[in-house]
């Protein structure tokens, strides 16, 4: 007799039942969010840049973001069935980098009115330890009704050290996301996207100098 | 401005040490273990009196937000062993 499959091999095979529609949602929304862009990149200028670049959650780090979103990060097998990777807001990503900081912005005016009925993430409140990591919008588009997306607008260099952050920690290792809510990395965490704001910021300011003289 | 011992400050001189895998604060000499979300909604003074009190058994008492399931705390326990 064969043993009752677990939460997690139930999530597993979700997954995989969800990828194809996964795949039709991340291109859809790249495709439909570069269009919108068009706007702000047929007029970048040579230092200027906007990125844009789409995800797939990974079956392991799916699994696990919902585990942690639960009591003490155990599943309660008595609720198996009540557990679905669709309750997850980020499936698939989009993510939007621009440099410098006033791209942020431009970006943010062509995107966000084509996604109104989109549901936007709040800003971190100031003194909440929780680092600014940009504008980020959650909702449906057409090629699923049951697959979420996000849709992340960051500056150019967080945005980079998000990727590295993920590439380096994360992705070999999913269960230390929960580590990055411990108090004394968050705060390291918020001050390093501080001073890459910072940075930018200056940065820009030289250019911007530079360009009126 | 707060001149009050942080809640992290508080768990650390009590021995407590932080899980992030589980995201709780345990202590295993006295058997108690606090979630972080009941860490973060309750007081200072809350936690602080929560600290204190003394655990008289051998079960660990387990302060969350809360009840918890019966197959979520046996798999918490089962860990701990």
């Amino acid at each position: 007799m064969s043993e009752q499959r677990s939460v997690a091999d139930k999530l597993r095979a979700e997954y995989f039942d969800l990828l194809p529609e996964m795949r039709r949602v991340a291109e859809q929304l790249e495709t439909l969010v570069r269009h919108h862009l068009l706007v702000v990149t047929l007029k970048l200028s040579t230092y200027e840049f906007v990125d844009v670049a789409n995800r797939l959650k990974a079956c392991d780090s799916a699994v696990d973001s919902l585990r942690r979103r639960q009591q003490a990060g155990f599943f309660d097998e008595a609720k198996f069935e009540t557990y679905s990777l669709l309750s997850l807001k980020d499936l698939v990503g989009i993510k939007v980098m621009a440099f410098p900081p006033r791209r942020v912005e431009d970006v943010e005016s062509a995107i966000l009115p084509n996604f109104l009925g989109w549901t936007l993430d709040p800003i971190p409140p100031a003194g909440s330890g929780e680092p600014n990591l940009g504008t980020k919008l959650y909702g449906y588009c057409t090629a699923s009704q049951r697959v979420r997306a996000e849709i992340q607008i960051v500056s150019m260099l967080a945005g980079q050290f998000l990727n590295v952050e993920h590439a380096a920690i994360y992705k070999p290792a999913p269960n230390l996301r929960g580590a990055v809510k411990t108090p004394e990395l968050m705060e390291k965490r918020r001050q390093v996207f501080a001073a890459l704001r910072e940075f930018e910021e200056a940065f820009e300011q030289v250019i911007r100098e530079s360009i009126e003289n | 401005m707060n001149d009050q011992p942080s809640k992290r400050q508080l768990l650390r001189n009590a021995g407590y040490r932080y899980n992030f895998d589980r995201m709780i604060y345990m202590n295993r000499h006295v058997k108690k273990i606090f979630s972080f979300e009941a860490v973060d909604d309750n007081s200072v003074e809350w936690l602080s009196d929560r600290i204190a009190e003394p655990n008289p058994g051998s079960e660990w008492v387990l302060y969350f937000n809360g009840p918890l399931s019966e197959s979520v705390r046996r798999q918490l326990l089962q860990e701990l062993q």
